[in-house]
């Protein structure tokens, strides 16, 4: 039996009425690659550790995790204890609250850094960290690294993008991840204009089999930036605490001048957090930003007490091993079928991919779609994610749907698998 | 927006779709027929395109061979041909054409003109007396639109910017059962084919006529059609999602 989507259908249909797109952004069936869009729920109602439920009633092992908020599991009673405390006290108020400085402190201390200035989502301090950039080396340009993702601030987008101008690009250099020649020559053919270098850990954009940085690049490129005074952003909106609990930067033996984090900072309260080394804390003191919510005590409370939770059980390991065991589960169940399943990236954070003659991805969203209206929530087009509440025996479980989605995949495709064979 | 652009639109997307014109039309089909003939648009700093006539049937290309044209018209500049297009200039034919180039296109009841104007009118309608007018205006609007996204995509200035990040291959445009189109990315450029895809990477489709013209006409929008299943996008993604930035683009040159 496969997941029915009645009431999913009836409440996108009124969202459609009264919000642009039904659900718009990253969590939407358009931008959230729901191939085909019948496969895939649309409205969840509630979540429990490494699961959640849809309005229907059907329930999911989730590996999207929320795109990554949910790191120690939904409904984590220490974190939701923690907030709730704090909320008893006092949330937005007129004052920042104690907790506040708890929470820098603790956080500047894990990720060896001097400050930690707080907003509420990844864009707004990918965004700070630009502005920091420039304001503290008096250059405009800023180095992307092809394939990246920072957000959707127009300085993120290109001129074609709706709703960002020309202008808002003008100053951007473009070269590829893993390219030290690359960066050596955009560098020296933009002298002195170069504030700053945003790049993610590692590569991971969609639809492309994630990418590990070479051995030596990140030293490369730090002692580069360096040398050509030009700040060093990592964006570890996506990999922050997932492979390291000191930050993607230690994980890979360098120091970034700034950090950002987000998603997994308060197991899905809302705050993001932009960290640095000493020499840039007059800049983030001096360029204006603040947002109404920025300083709210709930989420505070709730990212200290996922952070110290985190430390505590030594959750990177869990993450890599559960990664590990699903990705290795997956691949013998697809070795065995002669289905060629590529898995890529950190395995707490793989990213799968089938391939195919055509590279037009057809079986693989065939497969995906066939493991989601079974009950395990993954994604075409995004790297995965892994949470503290998924169990050896979730991982097991998963690897079951999955693999007797395979089996579908191969009974309807036989031609093409000979092809692929 | 830019003469330029509107002028390869004008040639390759709005006259181009006479080749489905003719296929779709009968009685257009036999006006194509009164004469076999290549006429050449020669455009300063534009478009240099042919267009054939044969045996009824319309084909509109690049002239990249040194190809003979019966009639060549030189249109100065692409705000001249745009004018022409519009029907407010008329280019001087070179000598040895202008007899045929004044019996196909010198007066309003020319067979050139009269496809053109017949063409003009099923792509404005926007009420239908029944449901088999509405399909031909639907897609005849559905090929423009296809090819109106190569030419956007290689000549205007900033849908150039997601042009070029385009991979390499075939992205398949349909409407479910009605119609068929190809957009290819090669050696740097967008090309559209109105023939069904071999090797796509990526597919959008319209569900049915409904939901193509909804969406050509602006009364309905893509996601919401993604969300209830009617417009259907699969493949590599990124390749629809850059030709969806162009796609936002060519509606000002198709006016």
């Amino acid at each position: 039996m496969t997941y029915i989507y009645n009431k999913n259908v009836e409440t996108m249909i009124r969202a459609g009425k009264v919000i642009p797109s039904g659900v718009y952004g990253h969590l939407g069936p358009a931008e959230g690659c729901m191939i085909p869009s019948s496969a895939f729920p649309f409205f969840a109602a509630k979540g429990q550790g490494a699961e959640f439920w849809d309005v229907d009633g059907n329930r999911f092992i989730d590996f999207m995790c929320a795109y990554g908020p949910n790191i120690l599991g939904y409904n984590d009673p220490d974190v939701d204890a923690a907030a709730q405390a704090q909320a008893k006290l006092g949330n937005c108020m007129t004052l920042p609250a104690p907790v506040t400085v708890d929470f820098a402190e603790y956080l500047t201390q894990l990720v060896k850094k001097d400050w930690a200035f707080f907003c509420k989502n990844g864009g707004d301090v990918t965004s700070f960290a630009i502005m920091i950039s420039r304001y503290y080396t008096g250059r405009k340009k800023i180095i992307f690294l092809k394939g990246y993702y920072h957000g959707v601030a127009p300085w993120t987008q290109h001129p074609d993008t709706p709703g960002t101008i020309e202008e808002d690009c003008k100053n951007g250099l473009y070269i590829p991840f893993n390219d030290i020649e690359a960066l050596k020559e955009v560098i020296a053919r933009n002298k002195d204009k170069i504030a700053c270098l945003i790049a993610t850990p590692y590569m991971h954009g969609n639809f492309t089999d994630n990418e590990l940085p070479k051995e030596g690049y990140w030293q490369e490129v730090r002692k580069i930036c360096t040398e050509n005074g030009i700040i060093l952003i990592f964006d570890d909106i996506r990999c922050g605490f997932r492979m390291d609990m000191h930050g993607s930067d230690t994980y890979f033996g360098i120091e970034a001048d700034l950090i950002t984090f987000c998603k997994a900072l308060a197991n899905g309260y809302n705050v993001s957090a932009l960290c640095g080394k000493a020499f840039l804390k007059g800049a983030a003191s001096t360029v204006p930003y603040t947002g109404s919510y920025w300083l709210s005590a709930v989420p505070f409370a709730a990212g200290l007490a996922c952070l110290q939770k985190l430390e505590k059980l030594n959750a990177v390991a869990h993450f890599e091993k559960m990664g590990t065991r699903l990705i290795t589960g997956l691949q013998k169940a697809a070795k065995a079928r002669n289905i060629p399943l590529i898995a890529s990236g950190h395995p707490a954070m793989f990213y799968l991919r089938i391939d195919d003659e055509l590279k037009n991805f057809r079986l693989h969203q065939e497969w995906i779609a066939e493991c989601v209206k079974r009950g395990v929530f993954l994604t075409n087009h995004h790297n995965h994610f892994i949470c503290y509440a998924m169990t050896p025996e979730i991982i097991d479980e998963a690897i079951g749907i999955c693999t007797e989605a395979m089996d579908v995949l191969v009974r309807n495709n036989p031609d093409k698998f000979d092809k692929i064979k | 927006m830019s003469a330029r652009t509107k002028a390869f639109v004008n040639l390759y997307a709005a006259i181009g779709t006479l080749e489905k014109y003719v296929e779709l039309v009968p009685e257009a089909k036999e006006i194509a027929k009164q004469q076999n003939i290549v006429v050449r648009f020669k455009v300063n700093d534009g478009p240099d395109g042919l267009i054939e006539f044969k045996d009824g049937n319309v084909r509109v290309f690049p002239r990249e061979n040194n190809e003979r044209a019966d009639i060549v018209l030189p249109c100065k500049s692409p705000e001249f041909f745009n004018n022409v297009v519009d029907g407010k200039a008329m280019p001087i034919p070179t000598l040895p054409g202008i007899l045929k180039a004044l019996k196909f296109m010198g007066k309003p009841t020319s067979p050139f003109n009269v496809l053109t104007a017949g063409m003009t009118e099923v792509l404005r309608r926007t009420e239908f007396a029944n449901e088999e007018k509405k399909k031909v205006t639907t897609v005849l609007s559905f090929y423009a639109m296809v090819k109106g996204i190569a030419q956007v995509g290689n000549n205007d200035r900033i849908a150039r910017f997601a042009m070029k990040r385009l991979e390499d291959g075939e992205i398949s445009v349909a409407i479910r059962d009605a119609a068929y189109a190809t957009l290819t990315k090669k050696d740097g450029q967008l090309f559209a084919t109105l023939e069904k895809s071999t090797k796509p990477r990526a597919f959008m489709t319209f569900g049915d006529i409904d939901t193509a013209w909804g969406l050509i006409s602006g009364q309905i929008d893509a996601m919401s059609c993604i969300s209830a299943g009617t417009l259907e996008t699969a493949g590599q993604m990124l390749l629809l999602d850059n030709v969806n930035k162009i796609l936002n683009i060519v509606p000002k040159y198709l006016q």
